[in-house]
C-alpha cells in the first residue's frame, strides 16, 4: 500500500503570479488581513546563463515528520493518520512562536490574536467529499495538484503522455 | 507585532557572551545563574539558547498565583517585581526555562527586551540573536526556502516538455 | 576588591584537605592575576607562601575572566613537567576561568599528589575530592555534574586529546594531560553560583559591544583567519604549542585572562584598551607601563623557575 499522505503539487514554469491562489486561500478561510497561508514567492534564478524569475506558492508542505510538532511545548500541533495533513489547535496554542523558529520554510503565520495559523490544505472540503482546495480550484494554470503522491505521480505522467503525443503525432487524427 | 529575540540556534558557538552580558546589564555583577538568556551546552557542539517568547498566552501568567505578571498592549511579558513572592510556580511551568530566579531579590525575572534595545543582541558576536519581527524571519525564511526549492530538479538532463 | 575575588584555595591532595588563602591587593598589582599569579607561586615570591614553590600545579584567571568581553576567557595551568622538570604552561579558552571566578576563587593551587585518580569539587569556601572511576566516560560524566551542581557547572577534564569542558574540547595541549594527571587528578569542577561584582559595569557593557561591534565590521567568519569567537572551538588554539611565542607580550595576555591567538590576529585589544578594560573591571587604573614591567617581572620568575630546577621530578 502507498503513502496516503496528501501533498500539494507545484509546476513553477505553470505559475504566472496571478496570485489568484492567495486570494482564494483568504476567501476561503477567512484569513484576516496580515497572514497568508499561502504566498506566491518570487525567486530569481540563473538557468543556462539566462537570469529569470520563478513563481512559487508556498503553503504548508505538511511534511512527514514536522518539526513545529516537535518544537510546540503544548501540543497543539498535530498531524492526521488519514491523510497526514499537520493542523493547529487554537485552543491549545500559546503563541509562543516555537513553531516559526523551528519550520524551516516560515510556513506559521501569526494573525492579529498572535496565535498561530497555516494551511490546512482546505482540510474541511476534503471532509465535505470535494476533491480538490481553493488554491487548486483557482488556479487557472493548473499550477497546483493536491492529492497522495499516486494521484500526482499518475496526473504528471498522463500530462507527459498527452504532450509527448502532441509532439509526435500533432494534434490531428493520429494523435486523437 | 512588536519585535522579538529570534535566535538561530545553527549559529550559535555557545560562547555565553549574552548570558554574561544580561547578568552584568540586569544585576550589576557578572555571572550565569540569574540570567534571563540562557545557553545550553548539549552533546558535541550543539547549543541551544532560550529565552522569553512573550508567549500569548504565556503559561507563567497561568501558573502566577500573585497575578504577578500581565501581558501589555505591545504584546510583551510584564513582571510586577513587588508581587512576587518568589514562589518559583513561573519557573516549573514555562517549557523554556525562560524564566529564573533572582538569587539577590528572591524574585523570579524574565526577559524584558531592554526596553526595546537587548544588550545580549548587541553583544552577539555570531548573529545567532537577532531583534526582529516574527513576520520579517518568516518571510525571509519562506524566501530562502524557494531558492533552495526553485533549483531542485533543475539543470538536469531530463526536461519535461 | 573588583574583577578578583581576592582568594585562592590550597589542596592538599595527598591528605584531601583545603584551605583558603587571602591575597593583598598589592600582590594582584604587581602579577596581574592569571598566569601571574601561578608563576609567582611557583617561584616563591609571595612572602609566606615559599613551601609550595617547585612543588604545585596550578590554575588561574586573570581579572578580566569572568566580564562578558570577547577574547577575555583564559585560564592558564602551569606546573613542572613530570619529565624534565622544566616549567611548563598551558591555557585554554571556554568558559570554566568564568565559572571559576563565579565560585569566588581566583587560583586553583594543587599540592602534592592524590594516591587515587580524583576529582575535585570547589565550592564557595572549600573543596571536595572524590574518587574518579576510570570507566565512567567524558559524557556521562558531564551529565551528572550537571544534574548535581545545576546548569552553570563546568568542569575541566583531562582526556587523551587533551582538555575538554562541557562545551568542548578547549585546549589540545597533551602536557596538560601530564601536569593533572602526575598528581592523579582527572578533573576540576566549578559551580559558579555567586557571581562576580565589577567596578563599573555600564562601562565594561559599553567597551564589550564596542569591541563586538568592530569585530563584525571586519567580517570575518567562523573558522577562516584570524580570531573566530571560540570560547572553547578555536582552530588556532589546536595547532601546536610551538607557534606561541614565550615572551612578556604572551605572558601579558594569560595574566589579564585575554586569548593570546584572538590578540594577534590583530582584532583583539591593545595594551591601552586592556588597561581601560582593567579599570573598568578591577577599579585599578594601571598605565601600560606598569603592566609591561609585570609581564617582565613575570617572565623573570619564569626563567628563574627553570634555571632553578633541573633535575626531573618524576620519582
Amino acid at each position: 500500500m502507498t503513502s496516503r499522505q496528501k501533498t500539494l503539487y507545484v509546476d513553477t514554469r505553470r505559475c504566472m503570479n496571478c496570485r489568484a491562489c492567495e486570494t482564494a486561500c483568504k476567501l476561503e478561510n477567512g484569513v484576516p488581513a496580515g497572514p497568508r497561508w499561502t504566498m506566491v514567492t518570487e525567486v530569481e534564478v540563473t538557468q543556462d546563463g539566462v537570469d529569470k524569475t520563478m513563481f512559487l506558492p508556498m503553503p504548508c508542505l505538511h511534511c512527514g515528520d514536522p518539526a513545529c510538532l516537535k518544537a510546540c511545548p503544548t501540543g497543539a500541533i498535530s498531524k492526521r493518520t488519514v491523510d497526514g495533513i499537520v493542523l493547529v489547535d487554537k485552543e491549545k496554542c500559546i503563541g509562543c512562536r516555537q513553531c516559526l523558529w523551528a519550520c524551516q520554510f516560515g510556513v506559521p503565520q501569526f494573525g492579529p490574536d498572535n496565535k498561530m495559523e497555516k494551511c490546512t490544505l482546505c482540510v474541511h472540503r476534503f471532509d465535505d467529499g470535494l476533491t480538490e482546495t481553493a488554491c487548486q480550484k483557482a488556479c487557472q494554470a493548473e499550477a497546483i495538484m493536491v492529492g497522495t503522491v499516486d494521484e500526482i505521480s499518475k496526473a504528471i505522467r498522463e500530462r507527459y503522455a498527452t504532450s509527448s503525443r502532441n509532439q509526435l503525432f500533432g494534434n490531428g487524427i493520429l494523435g486523437r | 507585532m512588536e519585535k522579538v529575540i529570534v535566535v538561530n540556534q545553527d549559529l550559535c558557538n555557545g560562547c555565553q557572551l549574552c548570558q554574561m552580558g544580561c547578568h552584568l546589564r540586569k544585576n550589576d555583577r557578572s555571572g550565569l545563574r540569574s540570567s534571563r538568556i540562557q545557553v545550553f551546552h548539549l552533546s558535541g557542539s550543539e547549543n541551544l539558547v532560550q529565552t522569553c517568547n512573550h508567549c500569548e498566552e504565556p503559561i507563567c501568567k497561568t501558573a502566577c498565583l500573585m497575578e504577578a505578571i500581565s501581558k501589555t498592549k505591545k504584546g510583551l511579558t510584564e513582571r510586577n517585581e513587588s508581587a512576587c513572592i518568589g514562589c518559583e510556580a513561573c519557573i516549573a511551568m514555562c517549557p523554556f526555562g525562560a524564566a529564573v530566579l533572582d538569587t539577590d531579590r528572591e524574585v523570579a525575572v524574565s526577559c524584558d527586551l531592554c526596553s526595546g534595545n537587548p544588550y545580549c543582541v548587541t553583544i552577539c558576536p555570531t548573529g545567532a540573536l537577532q531583534f526582529i519581527e516574527p513576520q520579517v524571519e518568516g518571510l525571509s525564511k519562506r524566501q530562502l526556502a524557494a531558492e533552495r526549492m526553485a533549483m531542485a530538479g533543475r539543470n538536469k538532463v531530463y526536461q519535461l516538455p | 576588591m573588583f574583577g578578583w575575588t581576592g582568594k585562592l584555595i590550597v589542596i592538599d591532595l595527598s591528605k584531601g584537605e583545603c584551605h583558603k588563602e587571602t591575597l593583598l591587593e598589592d600582590y594582584y598589582y604587581q602579577w596581574i592575576g592569571g598566569q601571574g599569579l601561578n608563576i609567582a607561586v611557583q617561584a616563591g615570591k609571595l612572602p609566606g607562601w615559599e613551601r609550595l614553590a617547585g612543588d604545585i600545579v596550578s590554575i588561574a584567571a586573570g581579572p578580566l575572566v569572568g566580564s562578558p568581553v570577547m577574547g577575555e576567557n583564559v585560564w592558564s595551568l602551569d606546573g613542572l613537567h613530570p619529565f624534565n622538570g622544566q616549567l611548563t604552561s598551558v591555557y585554554g579558552t571556554g568558559n570554566w576561568g568564568a565559572v571559576l571566578k563565579f565560585t569566588g576563587w581566583d587560583q586553583v593551587i594543587l599540592w602534592k599528589t592524590a594516591r587515587k585518580p580524583c576529582y575535585i569539587i570547589l565550592y564557595e569556601n572549600g573543596c571536595d575530592i572524590k574518587e574518579y572511576q576510570e570507566n565512567q566516560g567524558t559524557a556521562a560524566f558531564f551529565k551528572i555534574m550537571k544534574r548535581n551542581f545545576g546548569d552553570e557547572a563546568e568542569a575541566l577534564v583531562s582526556t587523551d586529546t587533551g582538555i575538554v569542558t562541557s562545551s568542548g574540547l578547549v585546549s589540545a595541549d597533551s602536557e596538560a594531560r601530564f601536569l593533572l594527571e602526575r598528581r592523579n587528578v582527572k578533573a576540576v569542577i566549578v559551580q559558579g553560583k555567586k557571581g562576580l561584582p565589577l567596578a563599573k559595569p555600564k562601562d565594561v557593557l559599553a567597551q564589550s559591544s564596542q569591541i563586538v561591534k568592530r569585530w563584525k565590521e571586519t567580517g570575518l567568519s567562523n573558522g577562516s583567519n584570524g580570531c573566530a569567537v571560540c570560547h572553547g572551538h578555536c582552530e588556532r588554539l589546536m595547532l601546536s604549542r610551538e607557534s606561541t611565542v614565550q615572551n612578556a607580550a604572551l605572558n601579558l595576555w594569560l595574566a589579564t585572562g585575554s586569548c593570546p591567538q584572538w590578540i594577534s590576529s590583530g582584532l583583539g585589544q591593545s595594551v591601552e584598551e586592556l588597561c581601560s578594560l582593567l579599570e573598568c573591571v578591577t577599579g585599578w587604573s594601571c598605565t601600560p607601563v606598569e603592566l609591561w614591567a609585570g609581564a617582565h617581572r613575570i617572565e623573570e620568575a619564569k626563567q628563574m623557575i627553570n634555571e632553578r630546577i633541573r633535575r626531573p621530578i618524576l620519582s
